[in-house]
């Protein structure tokens, strides 16, 4: 039989909802975060690769 | 408001039915006496088990200090409604309190002692630093059953294994529990060394563990070094601008490491900066040790709250490279135990991760990878401590 949740009950029930929520929704946009720094150190590392391949071609040429 | 309110309740409860004579006064008394055991307990950890003495050490004294009877050092403490010039106060006060300076200029230490060469080398290790800080919100999903969520996430945050962001979170949440949550961070991360292997190995199998990876070592140009402490800062404090305190004084301490034209001052900030701010934040935070805010239910089930973010921090990291596996070819399979390296106690983690690993087959040499997975752990503690403080902040909790 359904039953009514009385005012503190409903308070307390969207209080565990919010943690859930705001618990995954951190830990997401955390994940998020890594992965714009996980992209940028790719791109750091194979522009000073590149840079580095083409100061050895240089001084290969001279 | 909430259950934990109703265990607290039934304590007085218990206590009045089975000490109906006591007055208020011998409580008093009997609490003080228990905080200086208490602050002795610290000073006997910092010195014989060498558990994090520059910290330990001075809030053992400062307990000790605080809790003599009549003892005015910690009178005027924002809140306490007391007038006073107590010294201790004042450091609170200053210190944690109104701006947070001592957390954040520890930080500045921190960043400086940290090489991210291992991570900027292997850039994947970055999502065992994410996957790691899983306990922080488990755990504070679990303690918001009993907590307010500001608290529950407070005491969350003790999983991040990170002293400074532990304060500075609580202090921003406003949490009743500052000092238990400090107390237990601290103690935790001083016992990595016991509590993780023993995580690793409930949740790996003997095979997973002999797992034999190669590291192959690339130079980092100079540039990378310096330019990944300005990028790490601007994508954190964009995404979560609540973390751009954190994770901007850790990335300066860092800059001033790699930018090469600083070197006294990076030393300063290791070996001078970093252990008298711990010393100074030490003895700022032992107003806090006071009996009324300790020897509650409440400081129990930071304990229990405590010790369970701190064991699914390394499961969820452990956890996340075996889904990784999955995907993987046989041949590039990664070790599981580097998972358990991506929280933020440094460099204990990864040391922890190496022993493990060469009891498992000594030919292994995890330590380069857990390195770098202990780095990734502390920008994602300090990005998750932030994401918290956005989150709640903005009017959730």
């Amino acid at each position: 039989m359904f039953e009514f949740l009385s005012f503190h009950e409903h308070l307390n029930e969207i209080a565990k909802t919010v943690a859930v929520e705001s618990g995954f929704l951190a830990w997401a946009l955390l994940a998020g975060a890594m992965g714009v720094i996980f992209i940028s150190l790719l791109a750091m590392n194979a522009i000073t690769r590149r840079a580095e391949r083409k100061k050895k071609e240089k001084e290969a040429q001279k | 408001m909430d259950n934990f309110n109703f265990f607290t309740a039934k304590l007085n409860e218990l206590t009045m039915h089975y000490f109906p004579n006591a007055n208020q006064a011998g409580f008093e008394i009997a609490g003080q006496i228990i905080m200086i055991l208490v602050g002795i307990l610290l000073i006997y950890l910092a010195i014989k088990r060498e558990m994090e003495p520059t910290l330990l050490l001075p809030m053992g004294f400062g307990a000790i200090l605080v809790n003599i009877p009549g003892s005015v050092i910690a009178e005027g403490l924002v809140g306490s409604g007391t007038a006073g010039h107590g010294i201790l106060a004042w450091l609170y006060n200053v210190g944690i309190d109104q701006w947070e300076v001592l957390p954040l200029l520890l930080f500045i230490g921190i960043g400086a002692m940290i090489d991210f060469g291992p991570l900027i080398q292997k850039p994947w290790l970055i999502f065992v630093g994410a996957a790691g800080q899983g306990g922080i919100f488990l755990s504070m999903m679990l303690a918001s059953i009993f907590f307010p969520l500001k608290d529950a996430a407070a005491i969350g945050i003790i999983g991040a294994a990170d002293g400074p962001t532990a304060i500075l979170v609580s202090q921003r949440l406003a949490s009743q529990f500052i000092a238990p949550i400090l107390i237990v961070a601290y103690c935790y991360m001083a016992l990595v060394p016991i509590i993780q292997p023993i995580v690793l190995k409930c949740t790996t199998t003997k095979h997973e563990r002999e797992i034999k990876m190669t590291y192959s070592s690339q130079s980092i140009s100079k540039t990378t070094k310096i330019i990944f402490p300005i990028v790490v800062t601007i994508v954190c404090s964009a995404i979560a601008p609540d973390s751009a305190a954190l994770v901007g004084m850790l990335m300066f301490g860092n800059l001033l490491r790699e930018c090469g034209v600083l070197d006294s001052l990076s030393r300063a900030a290791q070996d001078i900066l970093s252990p008298l701010i711990s010393l100074v934040l030490g003895l700022a935070i032992a107003p806090m040790l006071n009996a009324n805010d300790l020897l509650t239910v409440g400081t129990l089930m930071i304990i229990i709250f405590g010790l369970l973010a701190f064991i699914f921090d390394t499961a969820c990291g452990v956890f996340f490279i075996k889904i990784a596996n999955i995907f993987i070819k046989k041949e590039n399979r990664i070790n599981p135990l580097i998972g358990g390296a991506g929280i933020s106690a440094f460099p204990m983690s990864s040391r922890v991760v190496q022993k493990v690993g060469q009891q498992a087959n000594k030919q292994n040499h995890l330590l380069p990878f857990a390195l770098g997975a202990n780095v990734a752990g502390q920008i994602g503690s300090v990005l998750a401590g932030g994401l918290l403080l956005t989150l709640l902040q903005g009017g959730i909790g």
